[in-house]
């Protein structure tokens, strides 16, 4: 079940806001335990017994390592833990792909059976792997039933795709300030969802289905450009309605999009894209390898390498994902070789470094999209071939025609403007009103008009992969 | 000192608002659907009700390569979910509509191969075909009406637009429907097939090719209808020996009753009613309304021409966008004409034959039409034809089913398996 289908707005939501405000924190840790496991099992029933044997493996050894007092023993149970987790993750994740390998698929006997991949998998395993890490080195300590600890493992806004919220940040505080802050922050993000990403998708799906041959140099550059928007929109958008979700429910989320597109570098890219994974890997693995303090540049360039494979891999099991990772380990590794962008004083030339950051980020997206490497190479290729085919010029003048408005949308809102005009006017009352006032009613304008689309997805039986 | 965000909380108590209607609707609707049934069943008891004239056509939609459309329970089912819509869901679409047509976006709907021209006439683009096997199925097929004696002739019957560059220079894609039929027909008449390309006779009589199709909907309107049928009556004198007084089809000899912006066609369904506009719709009927026996599913009457016509179509008071297909009023039936003593046809058609197998009627002792795409997969379409004894079996294609098989998915992919 997604955040924009009509049954989640019209009852799921409705139910599971309804089931949240039960008298009693400990009832109402169980209710949304059972809420979100409902949820769970609504889109992957015949994955709801991993889901809770997980949980409930992860619970028992972090429970077994709290009370512990011996440190080869927690050892031990951590690692047995983290080899569990990984164990898993690995099996459903990667399994499939490398029994798909022609040396492999004779070895491992797949014939044409795949394995599916348990809704959430990446997510709640990292969760569980953050907990018991978080708890092996004592930063947190599990309290009460488990049912806290297993809501965190299974919250339903969270477990499909993120944020990675951590245990410790993991309480709940209700208010009606933070319920109003979740509800914009859903209707923002459902609005990026489908009025920006479902619809930018429409333009990409056209593009990135045409044989790479077909491609000018136009086309290559508005399919590049609007993948890497609706990338941005499909995530941060979904992150959004997870958080505004959360929210509502009385628990506060960490932020995983912060206008990544205004990044300075590509380290700084990170920092601004999907933060909560950039975060988690900072935690769990770099700074365990020993981060940047380290004796040697050579083990500071294997940490960083370490990070970036594992962070590839775990985007997608295919080889144009570990190429993605790869490249932005060389990205970073030649900043961070280089001192850039701080050594640079120029302003003009931190300008330059900025739009060419922007322009490898959105080059670095098109292997995410492209169906082979082989399309990918020539996809990008194509970007730099001048000499544009006339059909395909007429094509991408005329999509930009049909999708200006959510072309430039997407263009503007990547563009932090809202957060600055609200905190430049956030002294003046008036204005301030004033301006909540309209942002608020196109909040909602925008909510109503993306609703109208889901509506028209949902009863428009000829449609294909509509909203 | 930070300021208390009102607006934001009055969105937000607006928001409660809005998801407790929701809710409350969804509870009330599954509450009717538990105690009272749904309106579906209503709607079978009322099909099941219907005069026997009202024939059990296959709806087609467009011949569209990716086929999840044209399906007759799919647009039954989209009629029945239409009709459970909540009047907020009403409220969103049109919402939707308006906003979209206001941005004039006329390649929203890429994904369905359609695309709305500044006139509001929707387009469909087709992917090309090597014709191999539409080719190879006429050839068997005309080998068989060949050893049995039976007259045989292809009416290619045009799309929307003759130019396939058209589409190209409107909206940058590429379609090959006009290519594919031009391929067609050339190697039909290469092998000796008789021909009859209605495109080369609308443009010697002078005709615009946009005047003679529904602007939301993929079908010719009844006008190009009886126009097509004294096009096929004249092939059916000049290669099947028939004498058909060809000013029978002027429409000197027609009452025309029009319905002004009376529907939405289902091209138009398909992408809102605000973006597409609506059509007018002609009721067209002779003077003389002759006298005819039909064969329907329980059995045989005695009526005019106006057995061909389910006028009931016409007594609707609702939204003209849910309003059923106009094209459908005529029905495609097995008909024996009591005032014309020769000539057996059957024709192997599609649903543009809803409007020319009626007008033909007029001209034969008995014509029949069958649409292949409905049949299953044991109809024996040879042992159909020897049990009908006809003398004469025309094929009347739209050439948007050239192509369709290519897609076994699509739901015309089965209107070429003439071989059977």
């Amino acid at each position: 079940m997604s955040f924009t289908e009509l049954s989640f707005l019209t009852i799921f939501l409705p139910a599971a806001l309804i089931g949240s405000r039960v008298p009693g924190k400990q009832v109402r840790e169980t209710v949304l335990l059972l809420v979100s496991l409902i949820f769970y099992s609504l889109g992957c029933l015949s994955f709801l017994p991993l889901l809770l044997f997980s949980v409930a493996v992860n619970l028992l050894l972090g429970r077994a390592m709290a009370g512990m007092e011996k440190k080869r023993t927690r050892t031990l149970l951590f690692a047995g833990g983290l080899v569990f987790d990984v164990l898993v993750l690995a099996f459903f994740k990667y399994l499939p792909y490398l029994a798909g390998l022609p040396f492999l698929s004779g070895l491992m006997g797949a014939g044409d059976q795949a394995v599916l991949l348990p809704l959430g998998i990446s997510f709640y395993t990292f969760k569980a792997i953050s907990y018991l890490a978080d708890i092996y080195r004592g930063r947190i300590t599990p309290q009460g039933t488990g049912i806290r600890d297993a809501l965190y493992l299974c919250f339903f806004p969270q477990i499909q795709s993120g944020p990675l919220a951590r245990y410790g940040d993991f309480e709940s505080a209700p208010s009606f300030d933070l319920f109003s802050e979740g509800t914009y922050r859903f209707m923002t993000g459902f609005a990026k969802k489908v009025l920006l990403a479902d619809v930018l998708a429409k333009i990409t799906g056209e593009i990135y289905g045409s044989p790479v041959e077909r491609i000018g140099i136009r086309f290559a550059w508005l399919g590049a450009v609007c993948y890497a928007l609706q990338l941005y929109y499909d995530f941060s958008g979904y992150s959004d309605m997870a958080i505004g979700i959360s929210a509502m429910l009385g628990y506060p989320c960490p932020e995983n999009f912060r206008y990544p597109y205004m990044a300075a570098s590509f380290s700084e890219f990170w920092r601004r894209w999907h933060i909560t994974l950039g975060a988690w890997f900072r935690d769990y693995v770099y700074i365990p390898l020993g981060g940047s303090r380290v004796k040697s540049r050579k083990r500071h360039l294997l940490n960083l390498l370490a990070v970036w494979l594992l962070t590839g891999i775990w985007h997608g099991s295919g080889w144009n994902f570990l190429i993605w990772g790869l490249s932005y380990f060389l990205l970073i590794s030649a900043e961070k070789l280089l001192g850039l962008p701080g050594r640079i004083k120029s302003r003009l030339l931190c300008l330059l470094y900025r739009i060419f950051t922007l322009v490898m980020v959105v080059i670095l997206w098109v292997p995410f999209r492209a169906g082979s490497p082989s399309f990918a190479l020539g996809f990008v290729h194509r970007m730099f071939s001048f000499g544009s085919l006339q059909q395909e010029e007429a094509r991408a003048l005329f999509l930009l025609k049909d999708y200006w408005v959510f072309i430039l949308g997407a263009v503007f809102f990547s563009f932090p403007f809202v957060p600055l005009l609200e905190k430049k006017i956030s002294s003046r009352k008036a204005v301030f009103y004033l301006f909540e006032t309209v942002l608020m009613a196109l909040t909602a304008f925008f909510f109503v008009w993306g609703l109208s689309l889901v509506v028209q997805g949902a009863y428009n039986p000829f449609a294909y992969a509509n909203f | 000192m930070q300021l208390n965000n009102y607006p934001k909380k009055i969105l937000a108590l607006l928001f409660i608002c809005f998801m407790a209607v929701l809710l409350s609707y969804e509870l009330y609707r599954s509450a009717g659907r538990l105690f009272k049934g749904t309106g579906q069943d209503h709607q079978e008891e009322n099909s099941g009700g219907e005069e026997e004239k009202k024939e059990e056509t296959e709806e087609e939609t467009d011949a569209s390569p990716d086929a999840a459309e044209a399906d007759p329970a799919a647009s039954e089912e989209a009629s029945a979910q239409e009709e459970e819509l909540s009047p907020l869901e009403q409220a969103m679409l049109a919402f939707g509509d308006t906003v979209q047509s206001r941005l004039d976006m006329r390649g929203f709907y890429y994904e369905l191969h359609m695309f709305i021209t500044e006139d509001q006439y929707i387009v469909k683009a087709y992917p090309e075909t090597t014709t191999d096997y539409e080719f190879d199925q006429v050839m068997l097929f005309k080998e068989f009406l060949d050893r049995e004696g039976i007259h045989f002739a292809y009416v290619n019957q045009p799309t929307k637009y003759l130019d396939d560059t058209y589409m190209t220079r409107m909206f940058g894609v590429y379609t090959y429907t006009n290519a594919n039929a031009d391929r067609l027909v050339s190697r039909l008449r290469g092998a000796g097939v008789r021909t009859l390309d209605l495109r080369e006779e609308l443009v010697k009589d002078g005709l615009e090719i946009t005047d003679l199709f529904y602007r939301t909907d993929h079908h010719w309107t009844t006008r190009t209808g009886l126009w097509a049928s004294g096009k096929i009556a004249g092939i059916l004198n000049d290669w099947c020996g028939y004498s058909i007084d060809l000013s029978l089809f002027d429409e000197d000899h027609y009452d025309f009753t029009t319905f002004e912006n009376a529907w939405v066609g289902e091209q138009g369904k398909k992408i809102g009613a605000s973006s597409a506009g609506t059509d007018d719709y002609t009721e067209i009927c002779p003077k003389d309304k002759g006298q005819y026996t039909f064969y329907g599913k329980n059995g045989p009457w005695q009526e005019d021409f106006m057995g061909f016509i389910n006028e009931s179509a016409y007594d609707y008071d609702g939204p003209v966008e849910k309003r059923k297909s106009l094209h459908y009023s005529y029905n495609m039936l097995r008909a024996v004409n009591e005032k014309v003593d020769r000539g057996k046809v059957l024709i192997i058609g599609d649903s543009f034959s809803h409007v020319t197998e009626p007008f033909l009627s007029q001209a034969v002792h008995e014509i029949d039409a069958i649409v292949l795409r409905g049949k299953g997969d044991d109809f024996g379409l040879r042992q159909y034809i020897l049990d009908g004894g006809y003398d004469t079996v025309l094929i009347c294609y739209a050439q948007t089913n050239i192509g369709a098989h290519d897609n076994p998915k699509d739901a015309n992919a089965k209107m070429f398996w003439l071989d059977r």
